[in-house]
């Protein structure tokens, strides 16, 4: 089974692809930040990445995107699957959040370690994906403190929890 | 609708709603010509894109994707009036700054969001391919 390389977007993320292609259909300049977030999904399968985004994000799109953005929705929905939150994403999610993360971008990090797809095959994603710069430069400061508790807590865990790893931050222009 | 104030010798005076509307961005050039006087977007530079692209591809791939988009809506884009996000016309939506649009995106994801503590846990197989 291949495993292509995974990437968890943030709420960040999806609004900005949703403001650069309403744009695009009316033919404006779209920002930086929105070339980035459409180039990154537009080109997604074709670069061999498998995009997520939290199950919140979906419903959020589900309830105001579908019906009066309907082309968006469609064309990011079948662009990007859901990750939902598995078994220690509870504990791990209650870490990072005492470091002082928003309980949203807490939630978000618990994801891109302890978080899997419908189906449970798999477990954490290799990048968190947004644009938010302070968020990026947070969790680079956190690392060591995070690698060393995530590899206390996975000790007493059985496969494959007990190989759960942190995920990167990125920007959207900085995914290789 | 009014959209700017001309007053002899004092200057022109736009509202920043119809700024944003326009989307010209933080930073615009003024370009003066013969009977007119243009607002232009100032090039932003874009040095680095996703997948390590070149400036080239990634033109070519908002065209598609802008293809794909005025495909679905039947070539013709919704209008600027019409129900757009969060309430909101897309003309509405565009006279927003990036912070209040962020505040209604934020507004909106808090109606979906739980305690972390409430959030229900998925079983993963012991085979599960671990992100590394």
């Amino acid at each position: 089974m291949s495993d292509p390389m995974r990437l968890l977007l943030d709420k960040s993320v999806v609004r900005r692809y949703f403001e650069g292609v309403a744009a695009l259909a009316r033919g404006l300049t779209l920002t930086a930040e929105e070339q980035h977030a459409v180039l990154l999904v537009h080109l997604a399968h074709q670069r061999e990445r498998r995009l997520f985004l939290p199950i919140e994000a979906y419903h959020l799109l589900m309830a105001h995107g579908r019906q009066i953005a309907p082309a968006e929705t469609l064309m990011f929905l079948k662009r990007v699957d859901i990750l939902y939150p598995a078994r220690y994403f509870k504990r791990w999610a209650r870490r990072v959040r005492a470091r002082t993360f928003t309980p949203e971008d807490a939630k978000v990090l618990a994801l891109g370690t302890f978080g899997t797809d419908e189906r449970g095959e798999l477990l954490g994603v290799h990048a968190v994906v947004t644009h938010d710069q302070p968020m990026v430069r947070k969790w680079e400061r956190e690392q060591v403190w995070f690698g060393q508790r995530l590899r206390e807590m996975a000790r007493q865990l059985d496969a494959p929890y007990a190989s759960a790893i942190l995920p990167e931050v990125r920007s959207p222009r900085d995914v290789t | 609708m009014e959209v700017a104030v001309l007053e002899a010798q004092r200057g022109v005076w736009i509202e920043e709603h119809v700024l944003q509307q326009a989307r010209l961005g933080e930073r615009f050039r003024v370009v003066v010509g013969e009977r007119e006087i243009r607002l232009v977007p100032a090039v932003e530079e874009i040095s680095r894109f996703p997948y390590d692209m070149s400036a080239g591809a990634a033109q070519v791939a908002l065209k598609e994707a802008r293809g794909e988009v005025l495909g679905l809506y039947g070539g013709q884009p919704p209008p600027a009036d019409q129900a757009y996000f969060g309430g909101l016309t897309w003309r509405e939506y565009q006279a927003l700054s990036d912070v209040q649009r962020q505040a209604l995106w934020d507004r909106l994801y808090a109606q979906f969001d739980v305690e972390i503590e409430a959030v229900a846990e998925h079983d993963v197989r012991s085979d599960a391919l671990v992100a590394g």
